[in-house]
């Protein structure tokens, strides 16, 4: 009896083991993890045959970029074209990040695998884009970041189509670039230059302002309790030394990094802290960026110029890494919008950073189309019913992934591609 | 008289030849583009913030979030120099060099000129691990040396890391000095070859030596005439080679904090280095 039962019970069991093989689930259920792990080497969606992708630039003639950021007078892109005719896609980088970063990196390969032309773009809240070509050099105003980017993007567009016949244009971005996308398959809808079949979003806030102050948040008390922000940070600086001191490695690579930050014991409220203090180091990189090209004396007082390349910026990057994201938009970006537009006030501003600006647009067209993660750190309830009610089933969420954890994972590529399939 | 004279005009001309292929490959580069739009020329606008959060020297220590990342530079306007000098050095000749070495050689020679001066490199390895007394890593090093200068054919084949417990060692002069007790001194840029300090400048010398040292006898075994061309050619090679396996790409940071970060992660692993 009992070995009938066993062997009914494996007959049972045995069919879901088997699937389970092919496509293992993404390992990390837990949301900080998968948002700080990112995806195990062994389960990225493989890229076949990776293409060298080529490093463009875009310089704009007598622009005054500040001297010390000579080295980043020109706007840096990627492309990757096909040999033939092939639709081209967009790829827009996340809050801080580079044409060319580890994500950006591999959406390039894995786009330009699934048939398409790419071109890559750093975000707009990059040093390098905002020095070389942003017209208002203050990120973080969403209609303006849209504007430099539908700008550039159209730059891009002539260019390509110079070399390569473009069959149709698509636009994707993740984090912050996949409200961009958003937004300019919005602003293409009134100006018509790209017609758009499709815009991708992956892993996309809902309000830009909200989702901010909760990474904010967690370098703050909420987080930390009685831990100031400098004995978490040394906490860290000791757990990665004594894992190096310890391990036998001699290449500082991204294999090594991603045994370091899983093999060494992170509670949540150190995950958390560690996910704002990356972002942390993007912003202070761009509020720095920003008040010397506009001169602002907000981080560096006006009798300090003119900043050379042999100025110390020590006690710069000190002072911009204790600005959060929050005080940067209501005691900078606020004030110079007001500067610019003096009817702007404070709640238009965070709604124009927010989907709800153009939900009825995005409730209506079927070209936007999501996919994202339930357990995103970046969203909360209201969000998550945000995105139900706008997009219904052009929406797709995986349970787990956290923020852009799983932007490697082989279903959850498959999911992105499929979306986008002409 | 003549002769030499002519070998010279040679020597000139290829030089000549070598730096014209490199500026073709330089202009190679990045295309660029221009684009005319005066709404884009970053005119001052006149705005200032109402709020300044302009950096304050009487903040306590332990208020300061990035303490960690300080590093004693008291040299830092030089330093910065050449940091900058060495940025453009890169992109304007190192980087070009590199590529078309990469374009020309196949990527197996360039593994086995890789393997082969990691090989070489292996000898003053050795040297400073009996210096500080480490005889496990010496044994694993000379083992390894002894494998693949025989069995990977003078080094161009990487044999001994096929085996676990024979991985790559890496132990140079700073290390020793370090072990010995001898501080970091001033950070310091060093001119093309990027960053180091004052203790680990005067390793570099050390280590240096022991190479030039180890090439002399080499050349003397293989009965090497013309020493010097040769020399100089292994030790540019050396170099490509050292830049070719090496991702640092200046700027690459995307932070206006680029200097800062590099100074730290230097400082810091060396630090880990020594102690491990």
């Amino acid at each position: 009896m009992r070995l009938s039962f066993l062997i009914l019970l494996i007959l049972v069991v045995l069919p879901a083991f088997g699937h389970a093989a092919q496509e293992a689930a993404y390992p990390f259920p837990d949301s900080y993890k998968a948002t700080v792990y990112g995806t195990p080497p062994d389960m990225a969606y493989v890229i076949e045959k990776p293409v060298k992708p080529v490093v463009e630039a875009i310089r704009i003639k007598n622009r005054k970029v500040p001297n010390v950021f000579s080295y980043s007078s020109e706007m840096f892109y990627t492309t990757a074209l096909q040999k033939d005719d092939a639709p081209l896609i967009f790829i827009i980088a996340g809050t801080g990040a580079e044409h060319n970063s580890a994500k950006m990196k591999f959406l390039t390969q894995a786009f330009y695998q699934a048939g398409f032309h790419v071109a890559a773009l750093s975000s707009p809240t990059h040093m390098n884009f905002l020095v070389s070509v942003s017209q208002h050099a203050s990120p973080g105003y969403v209609p303006h970041d849209v504007n430099d980017l539908y700008r550039v993007m159209l730059w891009i567009k002539e260019d390509i189509e110079k070399e390569r016949t473009v069959t149709d244009y698509y636009v994707t971005g993740y984090s912050l670039g996949a409200m961009h996308t958003a937004f300019l398959a919005h602003l293409d809808e009134e100006r018509g230059d790209f017609n758009f079949r499709k815009a991708l979003m992956i892993n996309p806030p809902v309000s830009l302002y909200h989702s901010v102050c909760r990474l904010d948040s967690w370098l703050t008390k909420e987080n930390l309790g009685d831990q100031s922000v400098r004995d978490e940070i040394d906490h860290f600086v000791d757990l990665f030394s004594d894992y190096y001191k310890n391990s036998e490695v001699t290449d500082l690579d991204d294999n090594f990094l991603y045994d370091l930050i899983t093999h060494i014991d992170l509670e949540d409220k150190d995950l958390r802290a560690l996910i704002a203090v990356d972002f942390r180091v993007s912003t202070s990189a761009m509020i720095f960026a920003s008040d010397v090209c506009l001169q602002a004396g907000y981080l560096v007082p006006l009798s300090a110029y003119p900043l050379s390349s042999t100025t110390p910026l020590m006690p710069y990057a000190e002072a911009s890494f204790e600005i959060s994201f929050k005080s940067y938009m209501d005691e900078y970006l606020l004030p110079y919008l007001q500067y610019l537009d003096p009817g702007l006030d404070r709640w238009t501003m965070i709604k124009q950073c927010s989907l709800y600006e153009i939900s009825d647009y995005l409730k209506k067209t079927d070209k936007v189309v999501l996919v994202g993660n339930v357990n995103d750190p970046i969203l909360d309830e209201h969000d998550l019913a945000f995105i139900g009610k706008v997009f219904g089933d052009r929406a797709t969420l995986f349970p787990s992934g956290g923020h852009c954890g799983n932007i490697m994972y082989g279903p959850f590529v498959e999911k992105m591609l499929e979306l986008v399939s002409p | 008289m003549m002769h030499r004279f002519s070998t010279r005009c040679l020597s000139i001309f290829k030089v000549g030849v070598l730096l014209a292929v490199l500026f073709i490959v330089a202009a190679c580069g990045v295309a660029t583009t221009t684009r005319i739009d005066p709404a884009l020329s970053l005119e001052n606008t006149g705005f200032q913030a109402p709020v300044s959060h302009a950096p304050d020297p009487d903040k306590p220590e332990t208020m300061r979030d990035i303490e960690f990342m300080k590093v004693y530079d008291p040299w830092e306007p030089m330093n910065r120099s050449f940091y900058d000098f060495n940025a453009g050095f890169d992109s304007y000749v190192f980087l070009p060099v590199t590529t078309a070495y990469e374009t020309v050689l196949p990527d197996p020679v360039r593994k086995g000129v890789s393997n082969f001066v990691q090989n070489a490199n292996e000898v003053p390895t050795i040297v400073n691990c009996f210096l500080q007394g480490k005889m496990k890593k010496g044994a694993v090093t000379f083992s390894r040396f002894f494998i693949n200068s025989t069995f990977g054919i003078f080094g161009f084949m990487d044999l001994a890391s096929n085996n676990k417990s024979l991985k790559l060692q890496k132990e140079d002069m700073g290390q020793t000095l370090g072990a010995w007790g001898v501080g970091n001194g001033p950070y310091f840029v060093m001119p093309i070859l990027g960053p180091s300090n004052v203790r680990d400048t005067v390793g570099f010398g050390g280590d240096l030596l022991l190479v030039l040292l180890q090439m002399k006898y080499a050349y003397k075994i293989l009965g090497v005439e013309n020493t010097r061309t040769v020399a100089i050619s292994e030790l540019l090679i050396r170099a490509i080679n050292k830049r070719s396996n090496e991702p640092f790409r200046y700027h690459g940071t995307g932070s206006p904090y680029e200097y800062e970060m590099v100074r730290f992660i230097y400082t810091k692993r060396r630090e880990l280095d020594i102690e491990r």
